[in-house]
C-alpha cells in the first residue's frame, strides 16, 4: 500500500513537472510539484485503504460466540458537563439490553464525572439516584465526580484504575454519547477472555440520530463507507489496531502496566497533559507487547455527531491539537514502526490541506514569482513560437487526483448495489443518490472544512491552546448572526483568491471556482447544513430497522420525559421485569 | 494522578456517591472502602499505572548523529586502560 501510494504520488509529481516544462520549468513548478507529491501521497494513502477493505473480509474469532464469561467488566462512562438524562439514559439502556439477553457476565457500569459545573454536577446526582433506583442498580451502579479534572479524560480513566481497577479484569470504554448493544458488550469480553494478550479491542462506532442536513451526511457516510475504510485499516494495522478513546473494551491490568501518561514538559499546546491520548495508549500497549485490534465485524456499537461544521470544526480543533502534539512522541523510544506511522498519518490529516491551500496560492502567485514564457524568443520574428500543447496533461492530472477522491465511494456503492447490501439503505436508487448527494455535499464542504483545518493547525503552531470545550450534543441549528460570525474571514479569503486570480492567472479562474465558490457561500452552507433534514435520501440501518439498544434508548428518554430529538419513533416496550422492578 | 500507591492508601479530596438501598445518599471519602461489601461505592482496588516514558531524551535527527558518531554503544565513564 506504501509502495502503490507513492508510485501515485511520484506519478503525479513527474505528471507535473512534465506539464510545467511544457511552458518552460521554473522553481515555483518544482514547488508546486513537491505539494502536490505530498498531497496525491496522502489521497492516495485513503483510496488503498479503501481498495483493501473492499477486497477483504472480516474473519471474526471462531468458537467464542457462546463461551462461558469468567472475568468481571466494568462499563465506564466518561462525562464531563453533558446532559445527565441524556448520557444516564444510554447507560440505563445498555443495562436493559444486557438483562433482555440474561447477562451472564458480571458486569458493573460507573459513571466517572468530571462535571465542573455544579448545577449540571447536582443533576447527574438526582439522575443516578434515579437510573440505580429504576435498574435496580445497587452494588452495580457507581458514580464518582473528581474535583480535579487532571489530566482530563485520560486522567479520569487512569483515575479509576488506580483506585479500583484490581477489581476488575475488563473495562468498556465510552463516550457520553456512546450506546452498545448488551450482545455488543458481551462478545467484545469473549473475545478478550478467548486471547489473553488482547490488551484492546475496539469496534466502528455508527453514527446515530443525526438529524440536520451535514448530521445527516456525515451518518450515512458513517455508516455506509466508513465501514470499508476500517476493514482496510483493521487489514493494514493488525495487532497493533487502532484505539479511538470509546467504544472499546480494554484488558484493565494490560491498560494499567502500559498506559499511565505523563504530563508533557513544556506548556500547551505541545506540552501538558497528553490531548489525544487514544493514540498514544494503543502505541503504549502494543509497545508493551499487548495486541491491539480494530474488530470491524462487530455490529451494535454507536455514538452521535456534531449536527452542524461549527461543531464539527470545534471538534476539529481539539483532534488538531492532539495529533500535532504527537510530534513529541513520535521518536518515543520502543515504539512500533507502526505506531510510529499512525502518529505520522494524524499530524498528516490535519496539515494536508495546508498542502493543498500552498499549491493553490503558490498557482495563484506565479506570475508574481517568476518570469512568464517568452513566445517571441527569436527578435524580430513576427511569428509566436508556443509551447506544445500542456493540456492533456493537466487534465490527466485533475482526472487522477479526482479519481482518489470519488473513486473509492463511487465504488462502495457499486459493490452495495450488486450485492444487494443496499437494501439496507433503503434500496438500489436511494444509494445511488445519497452516494451523488454525499459527494456533491463533501465536495461543497470541503474548501470551508479545509479553512477551519488551516487556521486550527495555524493557531497550534502558534502556540495557541485550544482548550477542552464541551462536546455540543443539542439541535445545533445555527443562526444566520452565528454562521456569518463563524465564516466572515473564509468568505475575505475566498473573495481575496478569486479576485487575485482574476487579475494574476485568468486562465486559472474557472479551475479554482469550485474552491472559491463555497468558501463565498460559507455562511449559507453552515446555515443550510445545520438546518433539519426532510429528505428520504441517506437512509442508514439504524433507521430502517433500529436495533434493539436504541429502542430501548428512546424507551428510557420516554419514561424520563426528555425529549429525544429524533426521527426514530419511540417503539412501545414490553420489558422483562427482573425482582419486580421494571427496565 | 497524585495518589499516594506506594503504600496502599489513596488519599484525595474526592467523594464517592453513595446511594443505599432506601435511596439515601451519603458522601463518603474514598478511603479503606471494601468489595463487594459496599454495594454502592466504587470497590478500593488499587491498581498502579506506572508513568511511561513517551518523551525521547532527543529528536530521530539527534538520535540518529548521536548513532553515527558514537556507533551507539556504552562508552565506558573512564579511562580504563590508564
Amino acid at each position: 500500500m506504501i509502495v502503490t501510494s507513492l508510485l501515485c504520488g511520484l506519478g503525479a509529481f513527474i505528471l507535473f513537472l512534465e506539464f510545467g516544462e511544457a511552458t518552460g520549468l521554473t522553481w515555483i513548478d518544482v514547488f508546486r510539484a513537491v505539494l502536490i507529491l505530498i498531497s496525491t501521497l496522502w489521497l492516495a494513502w485513503g483510496a488503498t485503504l479503501a481498495f483493501v477493505g473492499m477486497t477483504s473480509r472480516a474473519r471474526p474469532p471462531e468458537g467464542v460466540e457462546d463461551a462461558p464469561i469468567r472475568g468481571r467488566t466494568c462499563v465506564l462512562m466518561p462525562v464531563y458537563n453533558e446532559n445527565p438524562e441524556e448520557s444516564f439514559s444510554r447507560v440505563a439502556a445498555m443495562e436493559a439490553s444486557l438483562r433482555e439477553i440474561g447477562d451472564p457476565a458480571e458486569i458493573h457500569f460507573a459513571i466517572l464525572s468530571d462535571t465542573r459545573d455544579e448545577g449540571i454536577a447536582a443533576q447527574e446526582r438526582a439522575v443516578f439516584r434515579r437510573m440505580v433506583e429504576e435498574c435496580d442498580g445497587v452494588g452495580r451502579f457507581f458514580y464518582r465526580r473528581r474535583e480535579k479534572n487532571t489530566g482530563k479524560k485520560a486522567g479520569n480513566i487512569e483515575d479509576f484504575i488506580t483506585r479500583s481497577g484490581a477489581a476488575y479484569d475488563y473495562a468498556v470504554i465510552l463516550d457520553a454519547d456512546s450506546l452498545m448493544e448488551g450482545k455488543t458488550i458481551l462478545t467484545m469480553i469473549r473475545r478478550m477472555e478467548a486471547e489473553p494478550q488482547l490488551g484492546l479491542l475496539q469496534t466502528l462506532p455508527k453514527i446515530i440520530r443525526a438529524e440536520s442536513h451535514f448530521g445527516r451526511a456525515m451518518q450515512f457516510s458513517a455508516s455506509f463507507f466508513s465501514p470499508v475504510f476500517a476493514r482496510g485499516l483493521a487489514m493494514v494495522q493488525g495487532r497493533t489496531g487502532p484505539f479511538w478513546g470509546h467504544n472499546a473494551i480494554i484488558n484493565v491490568r494490560a491498560f494499567a502496566q502500559s498506559c499511565g501518561l505523563p504530563e508533557l514538559k513544556g506548556a500547551p499546546p505541545f506540552g501538558g497533559h497528553v490531548m489525544s491520548h487514544d493514540y498514544v495508549e494503543a502505541a503504549l500497549l502494543a509497545r508493551n507487547g499487548w495486541i491491539v485490534r480494530l474488530d470491524d465485524d462487530l455490529e451494535g456499537s454507536f455514538e452521535e455527531g456534531p449536527e452542524n461544521i461549527v461543531d464539527h470544526a470545534k471538534r476539529d480543533r481539539r483532534w488538531c491539537q492532539g495529533n500535532l502534539q504527537h510530534l513529541r512522541i513520535i521518536s518515543a523510544p520502543g515504539l512500533k514502526p507502526w505506531s510510529r506511522f499512525v502518529f505520522a498519518q494524524g499530524v498528516m490529516a490535519f496539515i494536508a490541506p495546508l498542502f493543498w491551500m500552498g499549491f493553490i496560492a503558490a498557482s495563484i502567485a506565479a506570475p508574481l514569482l517568476v518570469t512568464p514564457p517568452d513566445y517571441f524568443p527569436v527578435p524580430g520574428w513576427p511569428f509566436p513560437q508556443f509551447p506544445q500543447s500542456a493540456a492533456s496533461m493537466a487534465i490527466s492530472l485533475a482526472i487522477g487526483i479526482f479519481g482518489l477522491l470519488f473513486l473509492p465511494k463511487l465504488l462502495i456503492m457499486a459493490r452495495a448495489i450488486l450485492s444487494g447490501e443496499a437494501k439496507r439503505f433503503g434500496g438500489p436508487g436511494r444509494v445511488f443518490l445519497s452516494t451523488l448527494g454525499e459527494l456533491l455535499l463533501s465536495s461543497l464542504t470541503a474548501p470551508v472544512l479545509m479553512m477551519f483545518t488551516i487556521r486550527s493547525v495555524l493557531e497550534v503552531l502558534m502556540r495557541r491552546d485550544g482548550g477542552w470545550p464541551t462536546n455540543n450534543r443539542g439541535d445545533g441549528i445555527l443562526q444566520w448572526p452565528e454562521a456569518f460570525a463563524a465564516s466572515w474571514w473564509i468568505i475575505v479569503t475566498g473573495c481575496g483568491g478569486l479576485f487575485a486570480a482574476w487579475f494574476l492567472t485568468p486562465e486559472l479562474f474557472l479551475w479554482l471556482l469550485p474552491v472559491g465558490v463555497p468558501m463565498i457561500l460559507a455562511p449559507a452552507l453552515l446555515r443550510w447544513g445545520s438546518l433539519p433534514s426532510l429528505g428520504k435520501l441517506m437512509i442508514t440501518p439504524a433507521e430502517q430497522s433500529p436495533q434493539r439498544v436504541i429502542q430501548l434508548y428512546d424507551a428510557v428518554l420516554a419514561r424520563w420525559g426528555v425529549d429525544a430529538q429524533s426521527s426514530i419513533p419511540v417503539v412501545p416496550l414490553r420489558l422483562p421485569e427482573k425482582d419486580g422492578v421494571k427496565v | 494522578m497524585a495518589l499516594s500507591m506506594a503504600y496502599g492508601t489513596i488519599a484525595t479530596d474526592d467523594a464517592i456517591l453513595h446511594v443505599g438501598a432506601s435511596g439515601g445518599e451519603v458522601a463518603v471519602p474514598f478511603v479503606g472502602r471494601g468489595f463487594p461489601d459496599e454495594a454502592c461505592a466504587l470497590p478500593a482496588a488499587p491498581l498502579p499505572m506506572p508513568t511511561q516514558m513517551i518523551e525521547a531524551d532527543a529528536g530521530l535527527l539527534h538520535r540518529l548523529l548521536r548513532r553515527l558518531r558514537g556507533g551507539g554503544a556504552v562508552r565506558p565513564s573512564m579511562d580504563v586502560g590508564a
